[in-house]
């Protein structure tokens, strides 16, 4: 499309970003999985600086295997952030996964949204998709939303 | 075919009626004849017995008044005179117009007492006749009152002279007999009328039975007494003899025995009788048929000449109408191949008529002598009966020189020369041709050679346009690679810049330099998007779709670009072209892109034209218009390609009407342009019209809100 684009609405969300936590808050704990370490280091420091508890794994089969040696772990985490394309698992097939041991909520990112992808994603249990590439206001958005 | 058979069924009856003309004239013929023959006799036979009765009367009367005069002579005259006067009374007798030649008295002792002879009569009376006299008295005598007749007496001159003889008693004891001798020619000439005709025999009988004179003498001798002859006249005579009238008729083969010709002999009797059943005499005549026999071959002959030319008539006509029903079984074979040829023609023209090349036949002198007329739209103009260059007017010399170059190097050559998908320009109109020269052996007057021209253009656009579609689809891959494989990288160039900015705050100097990073990460995320929406498939609502709503709604989406622009805008809903069926947010899609076009192109102050119309039934024809810079011929095929731009290296994404182009044909309809550089462009837009307008279920409110 080529119009309806102000300048201003690209960092519309930034005060998202200097939202602090409130006091009586337990900061959430967010898994996020991701196998391109330039996008998993910049939402470590997104997510830290918001006040969230961060775990990273850079792929969803060390998930799969850090729950299955710690079923119990599956509850101290408030949300799965996670990439759709990685090496051996997909996204989607996490979440599926985690569905089915009625693990936390997922929030999806892709760098397509088709609609295959849209019902693989509905059918794996996944809460909310994002595009990449995504303003960071509108994923703490989500995550707050997602984990209150 | 119908007219044949029934020709041929009238012929059938004509031939038909034709023989049974010829079969009743001969049985008319036949009965003709029998007819003819039949009347012939009977008329012949009626006239020879009136004749024969009518002479027969005759001499009836002539015998009755010999007999009367001798009854007055032996009754009156020899009583009442005697001696000298009697003499002189009998001499005044003889000489009275009488056939008597004599008259001769007898006394009462049967003695001649007196012989008078006719004193005129040439010859001397002879001692036999007077013999004779008296023996025919002497019989006399013992008969009283009745006249008594003699055989005939021969005489040097016939034997017509007879005796009457008559004895009366003149009181007791006085006998007087009278003797006549009487020439018997005179009264039996009045059978002359019968005996002089040439056709008939007569034979008399005298009161004895013995022929008379007059008599035929064949007859004659034949009815002699003693004379040896055939039963059936043994018969005859008898039957005369006995005095019956009557008509006999004697077979062909016994008549010849009398010496009569071959034919059916009639006999006509009749009975002469002055005296009763005494002194009967009898005539007959013999009468030949061989006349009629001749009558009727003449009249066979009239008949079977009429008959035969009634026949050659008829003849000539059976073969007049055998000539005729052949002539016409060769004109209706005739008209048949005709109409076969007719057919053929018609079959051949129709068959080249809807070829869908143009096919034009060229005389040997270079005239165009004839084109088929699937010629179309593009060579409406083209005529016939002029030189090829008259035929095809509008088209360039050049390419008229190349085509009669080809025309005349194909004759020669004796093959066919193509010139094959060249760009040339036919009457008036560019397009892609291939033009073929066939020469025609043996060429005839006015077709020498062919000329074939295909016109590729429909083909070639039709090959543009799937390039188009091709290019669409490789488009579409590329692009969902492409926003898969960039999501990341930019998704962290934008994170970082967008967290730094945070991180130093907007206030630091080089915060916007941060924000642009994100801007621009947005504006290539913008086009890869555009790039998605336009190359992947979307589905297509089908709703009921207000125009007049639609432009409301553009109007509203550009009326920042309209102000600073300085464009109005112009909206005309034809009532009639109001309502589509299809995509309501595709749809303002279309017009969108089409008016932010041409706003781009309008000079300020300018008018951007939204209208609509119904060019055919069906179709709803949605025009964008505009007064600005105009589209340049060049350009004109290029503008619905993906990535054509006119515009500024980054003002636009070179998809709005790739995307207007996508749209409208998934909607089932087309896009064209009309434009010249400077004078403004035309978007037409053809699209299928909401039918279910007159449908008053379906044409309820919008039940379907696609996503955006």
């Amino acid at each position: 499309m080529v119009h309806g684009s102000a300048p201003e609405v690209a960092l519309s969300l930034l005060s998202e970003l200097d939202r602090p936590l409130g006091p009586q808050e337990r900061p959430p704990r967010v898994l996020v999985v991701d196998d391109d370490r330039h996008m998993l280091s910049l939402l470590v420091a997104v997510l830290r600086d918001a006040g969230f508890v961060v775990v990273t794994s850079l792929g969803a089969s060390q998930v799969v295997s850090m729950f299955e040696e710690e079923p119990s772990e599956l509850d101290d985490f408030d949300l799965v952030l996670t990439d759709q394309h990685m090496g051996h698992m997909t996204g989607t097939e996490l979440s599926a996964w985690l569905t089915e041991r009625d693990g936390p909520p997922v929030l999806l990112m892709s760098g397509h949204l088709d609609l295959d992808l849209h019902a693989l994603a509905t059918d794996a249990g996944v809460s909310e998709v994002l595009v990449k590439p995504f303003p960071m206001g509108t994923l703490l958005q989500r995550i707050r939303c997602l984990t209150s | 075919m119908a007219p044949l058979s029934s020709l041929r069924l009238l012929h059938a009856m004509i031939g038909l009626a034709v023989c049974l003309a010829a079969l009743g004239l001969g049985a008319w013929t036949v009965a003709r004849l029998h007819h003819e023959r039949a009347t012939l006799v009977s008329v012949l036979t009626s006239q020879r017995r009136e004749q024969l009765e009518e002479a027969a009367n005759a001499v009836e009367e002539g015998l009755r008044d010999i007999h009367d005069d001798l009854e007055y002579t032996a009754s009156t005259v020899v009583r009442a005179t005697s001696g000298p006067e009697m003499v002189h009374t009998l001499e005044a007798l003889l000489l009275l117009a009488r056939p008597y030649r004599a008259v001769a008295v007898y006394d009462h002792a049967g003695d001649r007492a007196l012989l008078v002879v006719d004193p005129r009569w040439e010859r001397e009376f002879e001692p036999q006749e007077a013999q004779a006299m008296d023996r025919t008295a002497a019989r006399a005598r013992t008969d009283i009152q009745r006249p008594v007749i003699s055989s005939p007496l021969p005489g040097p001159d016939g034997d017509f002279l007879r005796v009457f003889a008559q004895s009366n008693a003149l009181g007791a004891g006085s006998q007087r007999t009278v003797a006549f001798l009487v020439d018997t020619r005179p009264i039996l000439a009045r059978l002359a009328t019968v005996s002089g005709d040439r056709m008939a025999s007569l034979l008399v009988l005298g009161p004895h039975g013995s022929p008379a004179s007059i008599s035929e003498s064949g007859l004659a001798a034949a009815a002699a007494h003693g004379a040896i002859r055939p039963a059936w006249f043994e018969g005859l005579l008898q039957n005369m003899l006995r005095g019956e009238a009557g008509t006999d008729v004697v077979p062909s083969e016994q008549a010849e025995d009398l010496g009569f010709p071959a034919a059916e002999l009639l006999v006509v009797r009749v009975p002469i009788q002055p005296d009763g059943e005494r002194n009967a005499w009898s005539a007959a005549a013999f009468v030949s048929t061989e006349e009629i026999s001749g009558l009727q071959a003449e009249a066979a002959r009239a008949l079977t000449i009429t008959a035969g030319l009634g026949t050659v008539l008829l003849l000539g006509f059976g073969v007049y109408v055998a000539v005729m029903m052949r002539r016409d079984a060769v004109v209706v074979e005739q008209l048949r191949s005709a109409h076969k040829v007719a057919h053929l023609r018609d079959r051949a023209e129709r068959i080249l008529d809807h070829v869908p090349v143009c096919v034009a036949a060229i005389s040997p002198d270079g005239r165009v002598t004839a084109f088929n007329s699937s010629h179309g739209q593009r060579f409406r103009q083209a005529s016939t009966g002029g030189t090829l260059r008259e035929a095809l007017p509008g088209t360039a010399g050049e390419t008229l020189d190349r085509l009669e170059a080809l025309l005349k190097a194909a004759s020669d050559g004796g093959t066919a020369l193509s010139i094959v998908g060249e760009r040339l320009t036919l009457c008036g109109e560019e397009g892609e041709f291939s033009i073929h020269a066939v020469p025609i052996h043996p060429a005839s007057d006015d077709v020498g050679a062919l000329m074939v021209i295909e016109d590729h253009t429909p083909l070639r656009r039709l090959r543009d346009r799937m390039l188009r579609v091709e290019k669409l689809a490789t488009v579409g891959v590329l692009a969902a690679g492409i926003a898969h494989e960039v999501g990341t990288p930019l998704g962290v160039i934008r994170g970082r810049a967008e967290f730094t900015a945070q991180k130093l705050g907007l206030d630091h100097p080089q915060a916007p330099a941060l924000v642009t990073i994100v801007e621009q990460i947005d504006r290539i995320v913008r086009i890869i998007r555009a790039l998605l929406d336009f190359a992947s498939p979307r589905p297509v609502a089908s709703d009921r779709v207000d125009l007049q709503l639609v432009g409301e709604k553009v109007r509203e989406l550009v009326t920042y670009e309209l102000l600073r622009r300085s464009v109005s805008l112009e909206i005309q809903i034809a009532p009639t072209a109001r309502y589509l069926r299809g995509d309501e947010d595709q749809l303002q899609q279309v017009l969108i892109n089409l008016v932010l076009n041409a706003v781009d192109a309008s000079p300020p102050g300018g008018i951007v034209e939204i209208a609509t119309g119904t060019l055919t039934a069906g179709q709803v024809l949605l025009t964008v218009a505009d007064q600005g810079i105009g589209i340049a011929g060049e350009n004109l095929h290029r503008i619905f390609d993906p990535f054509f731009t006119t515009k500024k290296r980054g003002h636009g994404t070179g998809l709005g009407l790739a995307i207007v182009d996508q749209i409208v044909r998934d909607h089932g309809g087309s896009v064209h342009v009309y434009s010249e550089l400077g004078k403004g462009a035309v978007f037409e837009v053809n699209l299928p019209q909401d039918v279910a307008r007159l449908d008053p279920v379906r044409a309820g409110p919008r039940t379907i809100s696609p996503e955006r």
